[in-house]
């Protein structure tokens, strides 16, 4: 676990939770079933750490669709499932009933989409909330083991910090999904990113 | 140089390309949009996207385009979500033929140095790949499907075995059972896991109507029955014991190189009851449990055939119950049921195991005797069934009194063939009913004749009745002190189409026993009233009308009632009427019927014996039952003129008769002398030819209104009064 004061690892639940429900609101726009997007409780681990918890997740491996973002912090931020539930989810929303036990590669598609859509609404928010401006990458599909996804994206850097682990739940009619959205920073920007969490509070404050 | 060389590359891409300018107007369209658009790229060029497709540009297109160029966020849309999507198209091979273009479209931000972003939007086709991934769920459906099919196909199979209604067991050539159904464990009573691996013929057996070598081994005599093709009954044997009837039919299969053998066979236990059933149905009457005209009609021929072999005798009985008519009318059908079960099962008592009881239909039974030793036997069997049916019986509380008539002939005497036979039995039986009943007759061959003759007269008759060819003629009784005609006695005469007038007494007695008395009677009655209710009518002195009875009609139960509804119908006082019955009918009637002669008495109707003296009187019955008048046989009269006695005795039986209280008629006055004589005497009555034959009723009428019969017209000096 990082060291956060009490006051910036609240602060950052307080962020996020505002993040993924202005995500909900975008995905529900999208789909034909109304989904639900469980507040997360936001942890703050190594990013080894990280991938260990990636990996307990599912025996068969994961999906994850990845977008890296910049800006005055910058990062990888993922959202990810086992592979069982990314096809339970895709299905549901698309309303099919395949025989398939995996996801097509359009399908695959439809997963990023909906990927793209919650991280793209949460780093948005993100940024709207700290007052800076945020740019990423177009969101990217990768499937494997928990290691595999992390080192496949984030292995490049070299210099890798904290993660924000959150736990996200996706609520169905008929079911409950759980994906799992993480955010690695740079150890660079880590600071900067406390920084304007800093920032953010002082102005809570006022 | 740059710029001609990036608008090469640009325009020979092989994906859709747009550049937003940050107030989201066109400022670029590749050839591969302007060909899938139809939009060429001048057109394109300084509008937005809504201009270029009007009302053709999702929401979701927009959100994703103002999130680059506002949020700067890059947005990926793919086909499978929310699917309106660019109207673009992809030029087909074929000419003329345009398909829809599935599409991905990605809209990126393009930060430029001024803080704006532009918009990079880029669209890839993939309707290929759309039509591959139909496919392989298609694939994957149809497999799945596939899959599915096989596997209810599996269980429908196994839903057929078992839930069939025929016992399935497979078996190998040695007869080792490897499969057994459930309707099989029903069946024989075994668990499949149980009987799974012994030997078939411990549950089936069956015979083969011939044997070949092959019959040796198991495996033959089934491969044999297989090829066969047939279906033939069979014992099964059930675990505890019993045998039932079975029909199997066997089928042969290869499995794995293997012989083996499929047995269906269906329990026909219950058909055969059926079957039983309606054989029994078939020939026994159910009412009784005796078998039917149609058995007896089977076991006849047999006899014949039997006794002609063996040149033995044997008997044939027609038996009728005497009075299963009244018994059904007055009781109830109920009670006549009973009556029938009860008489058959006193008859069945009376003659032996080895005869038949038959109930030919309605009251009528046959009874065959085969394995006669001689005719007498005959006799006393015929003899113990009028006994035992002589005896009352208790039916529903009530008591019944019942007899039999029985018309007994013998093979071979009196004839060869059945019909021959049961007409024979019929004419005997007639003879019998005529014989007044409760008795037995056996056939004569003079029969015959005189029965057929009967018969005939009896259906003349009936025909007569109906189509009005009886009339009543009518003979007045004068007043003995004045010669006044006091009462008229009425007498049937028959028009017989062939044989002209018949009095009463040539055609009465014979009938007087059968059926058709009945309805006679209440004619003769009705016709008897009718025509005094005509005299009266016509203002004439209303004398009392005399009718005769039949013993059989004065022991009916309900005459009084008849004849008071004949009264009346004709709107006749009771002294109107005079019922006249002979010594034997009023012996008979007092001993059955007391209460009707009671009942009459009390009405007030006339009451006569007729032919008095001529029969066997019993005073204390005259006494018992007395009558209003009594009318001296003619015998006495005659009897007159030959002795003394003669006169005396007749003195003595109108003094009895006066003794008794009653007023005297004499009967057969036909001469003068006669006429004299009875003057003589102190009698009320007389009538005779001497004073008037019977006449029609229009001689009749005149009569009346003449007051005295014609003849006396110049004998009235000699009447007293």
């Amino acid at each position: 676990m990082m060291d956060l004061s009490e006051m910036q690892s609240g602060a950052i639940n307080e962020l996020m939770n505002i993040s993924i429900g202005r995500a909900a609101s975008s995905l529900n726009q999208l789909v034909n079933e109304e989904i639900l997007l469980t507040a997360p409780r936001v942890l703050f681990i190594k990013r080894v750490e990280a991938s260990k918890k990636i990996n307990s997740l599912s025996l068969n491996g994961s999906c994850a669709v990845f977008q890296a973002f910049s800006g005055p912090f910058a990062g990888d931020a993922l959202l990810i499932f086992p592979e069982n539930k990314s096809v339970e989810l895709v299905r549901a929303i698309i309303g099919e009933v395949a025989p398939l036990e995996t996801l097509t590669e359009l399908e695959h598609d439809a997963l990023t989409e909906v990927a793209n859509i919650v991280l793209n609404a949460s780093l948005g928010s993100l940024a709207n909330l700290l007052e800076i401006e945020i740019s990423c990458s177009l969101p990217e599909y990768v499937k494997g083991n928990g290691e595999s996804i992390f080192m496949l994206k984030t292995g490049s850097r070299e210099n890798v910090g904290m993660a924000m682990f959150m736990e996200v739940d996706f609520v169905l009619k008929q079911r409950k999904i759980n994906g799992y959205v993480v955010f690695v920073l740079d150890v660079d920007t880590t600071q900067k990113f406390l920084d304007l969490i800093d920032n953010y509070v002082s102005r809570m404050m006022m | 140089m740059k710029i001609k060389l990036a608008r090469q590359l640009f325009d020979a891409s092989d994906f859709g390309i747009i550049l937003l300018t940050p107030e989201a107007k066109i400022a670029l369209w590749n050839d591969w949009m302007a060909r899938a658009s139809g939009v060429a790229g001048k057109d394109a060029l300084g509008r937005s996207l809504e201009e270029v497709f009007p009302g053709a540009v999702s929401s979701r297109i927009k959100r994703a385009i103002s999130n680059a160029l506002d949020q700067g966020m890059p947005s990926l849309l793919s086909r499978n979500l929310k699917k309106n999507p660019l109207p673009l198209y992809r030029i087909a091979s074929k000419k003329g033929e345009t398909t829809f273009m599935e599409q991905q479209i990605t809209v990126k931000p393009l930060p430029s140095e001024d803080g704006r972003r532009h918009g990079l939007i880029q669209i890839t086709d993939i309707t290929l790949a759309v039509r591959r991934e139909l496919d392989l769920k298609l694939h994957a459906r149809t497999t799945e499907a596939i899959v599915e099919g096989y596997r209810l196909s599996e269980q429908r199979t196994h839903a057929i075995v078992d839930n069939a209604l025929d016992a399935i067991i497979t078996f190998d050539e040695d007869g080792v059972i490897v499969t057994f159904n459930p309707a099989a464990e029903r069946a024989f009573g075994f668990k499949a896991e149980r009987i799974i691996g012994k030997n078939i013929e411990t549950l089936l057996q069956w015979e083969p109507e011939s044997h070949a070598p092959g019959d040796v081994t198991p495996g033959g005599r089934w491969l044999r029955l297989a090829e066969g093709r047939e279906v033939r009954e069979c014992a099964g044997h059930r675990r505890n014991g019993d045998v039932f009837s079975m029909e199997l039919s066997v089928g042969l299969m290869e499995v794995d190189g293997h012989r083996m053998f499929i047995a269906m066979a269906r329990d026909i236990s219950r058909r055969k009851q059926a079957e039983k059933r309606i054989q029994y149905l078939a020939h026994y009457d159910t009412l009784t449990g005796m078998p039917n005209r149609a058995l007896l009609q089977e076991r006849l021929s047999q006899a014949v055939i039997q006794a002609k072999r063996t040149g033995g005798l044997f008997g044939l009985m027609m038996l009728d119950l005497d009075n299963f008519k009244e018994v059904n009318d007055t009781l109830g059908h109920q009670v006549g049921d009973l009556l029938l079960v009860e008489s058959a099962k006193r008859i069945s008592a009376v003659v032996r195991e080895s005869d038949t009881l038959a109930r030919q239909g309605g009251d009528e039974f046959i009874v065959l005797l085969t394995n006669l030793a001689d005719r007498d036997g005959v006799s006393t069997v015929a003899k113990s069934i009028v006994k035992t049916m002589d005896k009352p019986f208790v039916l529903q509380d009530c008591e019944v009194k019942s007899s039999v008539s029985i018309g007994v002939t013998i093979f071979p005497n009196d004839g060869e063939d059945t019909g021959q036979l049961l007409k024979n039995a019929d004419l005997a039986l007639y003879r019998a009913k005529a014989k007044g009943r409760n008795t037995f007759q056996l056939y004569v061959p003079e029969m015959d004749a005189k029965v057929q003759a009967h018969k005939t007269m009896e259906q003349e008759l009936r025909q007569a009745l109906e189509t009005g060819r009886l009339a009543l003629h009518y003979q007045p009784l004068v007043n003995a002190n004045n010669g006044v005609i006091s009462g008229v006695e009425a007498l049937v005469r028959w028009n017989h189409v062939r044989r002209g007038n018949i009095v009463a007494r040539e055609f009465i007695p014979f009938i007087a026993r059968t059926e058709l008395m009945a309805p006679l009677g209440e004619w003769v009655i009705r016709q008897a009233c009718a025509q005094a209710r005509l005299w009266r009518d016509a203002g004439l002195p209303p004398v009392p009308v005399s009718v005769n009875l039949t013993s059989g009609e004065l022991c009916r139960k309900n005459l009084a009632g008849g004849v008071a509804g004949a009264l009346h119908d004709a709107g006749l006082e009771e002294s109107a009427l005079r019922l006249e019955f002979g010594e034997d009918a009023f012996f008979l009637a007092v001993e059955r019927n007391p209460k009707a002669l009671a009942e009459l008495r009390e009405m007030g109707v006339g009451l006569s014996i007729d032919n008095f003296g001529a029969g066997a009187s019993t005073l204390d019955y005259l006494r018992g039952h007395p009558v209003d008048q009594i009318k001296i046989d003619p015998s006495y009269l005659k009897k007159v003129g030959d002795t003394v006695r003669g006169a005396a005795l007749f003195a003595a039986m109108v003094e009895l008769g006066h003794s008794l209280g009653s007023t005297i008629d004499v009967e057969g006055v036909e001469t003068f002398q006669q006429f004299e004589f009875v003057l003589r005497n102190n009698v009320e009555e007389m009538q005779g030819f001497y004073l008037s034959h019977p006449v029609t009723p229009d001689a009749m009428t005149d009569m009346l209104r003449l007051g005295k019969p014609l003849a006396t017209m110049d004998v009235t000096r000699l009447f007293r009064g």
